[in-house]
């Protein structure tokens, strides 16, 4: 078989598989030339994807426009002709026009403005179209089922909605969401992102937000109370107050707002049923979040340890992604590993390296190859003291290392300064399902093998997903800013870290760390 | 015909090309979830248009002429959101002619499939099952089966080939007979 061949038939196969984004361009191009230029395998393609509907169809019939008939009140009036038709329909083609009488329901709803279209609790208006890993505590729910009106509470992972009218909602666990009308929704806690279609909103306990074709992202938390971000767009914002005088704030692309308590009712700007809240808004790198994107401060006798946790064996994948602000360069300092203290050593490190560069390194045991991965880039004195974003994705089923350096993606390994190499490592693919566990901790600031070629600078945000990222969302990332956002992109794994020596030995938080989010940010 | 029954047979034309509807956005819009979003688009498109169908001709070749745009509007979206260019409109275009020619013959390839499924394994039944049922990704199932994520992409693999042959055979099989 020629190689383009086999990257052909390699490529079909994680189309199949539902691995779409993991194909490489190399692999798209196979795809595309496949089947525009060869017969044979554009026959193979078509036989592929027939198969890949039919098997759907039959073993997931979960068309979502399988509606049910509109609320009696509504099909009661007599102004609108659309509801006229769908009154119509629904009495001549009974069955089988359940569908289009779903879908002209929908469709003949006016706009939403703000204001919640509450609904009969039987009438499905969303579909949950994705599940990663995910678990509820009420009911099971899998991708195809039909959602009414209903409370959901996740417990685990992540789901995606889809509403009839457009709108997807993406859950990440903790979460608790309300479906509450055809564009709506309450986030009750937890976070989500929604890509909405106009008019879709979201009440949350302290605010209410209205979108106006974006993309954005809410946090809810019961105790500390929310905020949204806003991806794409705009967005309206309508605060919950007792007086009912807050105007709606409107923000958009990059801007972000946040309702958390106060103690002091002096500056109090918001007072509802829970308290009392101070609002703030900004943009995505100075508005904070929470105490989750904790600042470690590391030193030459300073690092931080998260213990033997999350490996990546043979079928898992992860995301890495941290902020870090470097006071060296030029030189070999590991900034966060797991093992990897050598080329050949299992597991995946992120260090600075004595010719100026940032190294992306893994290494892995396959069942027939054993290769060391790695993508390097410039990183000398002019990037020292700033804030940086890295993102690593070890990607286990399309068998690909990549990386993003403030939102600039490695690609196949040559691009946006990126190359392949360097530190012992030859390629940045791999076979897939191979093992990268190692027994090391977790670790910043200091080497696996030694607690050598220490690091000094401060680590912002990070986090690992168990799961690969799409270039978006780790652009978005980037985009969001550091002082604990990630979890508005999917929800990271539970992490606990402390300080150690390099004896091992536990210590203190350190006096130079100052409490707070991001009060060592600046 | 009156416009009532214009009516009716539109609705029944629509409902009753929903599956060969989903099959060629599926075969242009590979993840499921994106295709399910196409599909109902184009239904929406198919209704507000639906007063451009000339009743007598090809319901189903007019859908899918209309499911074609939302295809490619589809994937200019996530062109645009990605910056990555994985389906072009030439590659598309090819698709949907090959489908197209396949899409009459739809129902008998489903029939034939549901034949050679009953004809798999316990175990080859379950894993399309587990990928298919409950939309199950590959890691998942390998977790599952306490398997390799790569070990169960190989099963699925040859269960498809299987899978394929058997459909082929049994298609041809009144004129091979």
């Amino acid at each position: 078989m020629s190689g383009s061949a086999e990257q052909f038939d390699r490529a079909l196969s994680m189309l199949l598989d539902g691995a779409l984004e993991s194909l490489s361009d190399a692999e798209c191009a196979a795809l595309r030339q496949g089947v525009i230029d060869e017969p044979a395998q554009r026959e193979q393609f078509v036989d592929a994807m027939l198969m890949q509907a039919a098997l759907l169809l039959d073993h997931a019939p979960v068309m979502p426009l399988r509606l049910v008939e509109p609320p009696e009140a509504e099909a009661a009036e007599p102004a609108r002709p659309a509801q006229g038709l769908s009154r119509w329909i629904g009495a001549a083609a009974v069955a089988a026009s359940v569908l289009i009488v779903g879908m002209l329901w929908v469709w003949s709803q006016p706009a939403n403005d703000g204001a919640s279209t509450r609904t009969e609790p039987t009438q499905s208006l969303a579909v949950l179209s994705a599940s990663h890993d995910a678990k509820f505590d009420t009911q099971p729910l899998t991708p195809g089922d039909s959602l009414t009106s209903q409370i959901m509470r996740l417990t685990q992972g992540e789901v995606t909605i889809d509403y009839f009218d457009g709108t997807a909602v993406t859950l990440c666990a903790p979460a608790v969401y309300e479906i509450t009308g055809t564009s709506a929704g309450r986030l009750l806690s937890g976070g989500m992102i929604a890509r909405a279609t106009p008019g879709f909103a979201v009440d949350t306990p302290n605010f209410t937000v209205i979108d106006r074709g974006t993309r954005f992202a809410i946090w809810v938390d019961e105790s500390t109370g929310g905020s949204v971000l806003v991806l794409d767009g705009q967005v309206d914002v309508q605060l919950i107050d007792h007086e009912k005088t807050s105007p709606a704030q409107s923000l958009t692309e990059g801007m972000g707002l946040s309702v958390m308590p106060t103690e002091s009712d002096a500056s109090a700007d918001l007072i509802n049923e829970r308290g009392r809240f101070t609002v703030a808004t900004g943009d995505f790198a100075t508005l904070p979040i929470s105490e989750q994107g904790r600042t470690w401060v590391l030193d030459d006798q300073r690092h931080v340890s998260f213990g033997d946790v999350h490996n990546i064996d043979e079928a898992n994948s992860q995301t890495v992604s941290l902020w870090f602000n470097s006071k060296v360069s030029g030189r070999t300092a590991f900034i966060a590993s797991k093992g990897n203290s050598g080329s050949t050593d299992n597991g995946w490190s992120v260090w600075l390296d004595p010719a100026g560069l940032l190294m992306v390194r893994a290494s892995y045991t396959g069942a027939t190859s054993d290769r060391n991965l790695s993508l390097s880039r410039r990183f000398d004195t002019a990037d020292e003291n700033q804030w940086h974003h890295l993102v690593m994705i070890i990607n286990n089923t399309a068998g690909t290392l990549t990386a993003f350096y403030d939102g600039l993606g490695s690609g196949d390994g040559q691009q946006n300064g990126w190359h392949i190499g360097g530190g012992g490592g030859e390629v940045n693919q791999f076979e897939p399902g191979s093992d990268f566990s190692s027994k090391s901790p977790i670790l910043l600031g200091a080497r696996a093998n030694d607690m050598g070629v220490t690091w000094q600078g401060r680590v912002n945000d990070f986090v690992i997903f168990n799961r690969v990222l799409s270039a978006r969302e780790a652009t978005d990332l980037h985009r969001l800013g550091p002082t604990g956002k990630s979890r508005f992109i999917a929800m990271p794994v539970q992490l606990s870290g402390q300080y150690i020596t390099s004896n091992g030995h536990t210590l203190a938080t350190p006096h130079d760390e100052a409490s707070g989010p991001d009060a060592n940010m600046k | 015909m009156s416009t009532q029954d214009q009516l009716e047979q539109f609705v029944a034309d629509l409902t009753g090309c929903q599956d060969s509807l989903f099959a060629f956005i599926l075969s242009q819009l590979p993840q499921p979830h994106q295709a399910r979003d196409v599909l109902q688009e184009t239904n929406l498109v198919l209704w507000r248009k639906r007063e451009e169908f000339e009743p007598g001709t090809n319901f189903q070749a007019w859908a899918m002429s209309i499911a074609q745009f939302q295809v490619r509007a589809a994937w200019r979206d996530m062109r645009r959101e990605s910056g990555r260019l994985m389906f072009d409109d030439a590659m598309l275009g090819v698709i949907s002619a090959s489908v197209g020619e396949r899409m009459d013959s739809f129902a008998q390839y489903r029939d034939a499939l549901r034949s050679c499924i009953s004809k798999l394994s316990d175990d080859q039944r379950e894993i399309i099952r587990k990928r298919y049922e409950s939309g199950g990704s590959v890691q998942s199932i390998a977790q599952t089966l306490g398997r390799s994520a790569n070990a169960v992409s190989i099963t699925l693999h040859r269960v498809r080939k299987v899978l394929s042959d058997c459909v082929r055979r049994t298609m041809k099989g009144p004129a091979a007979s």
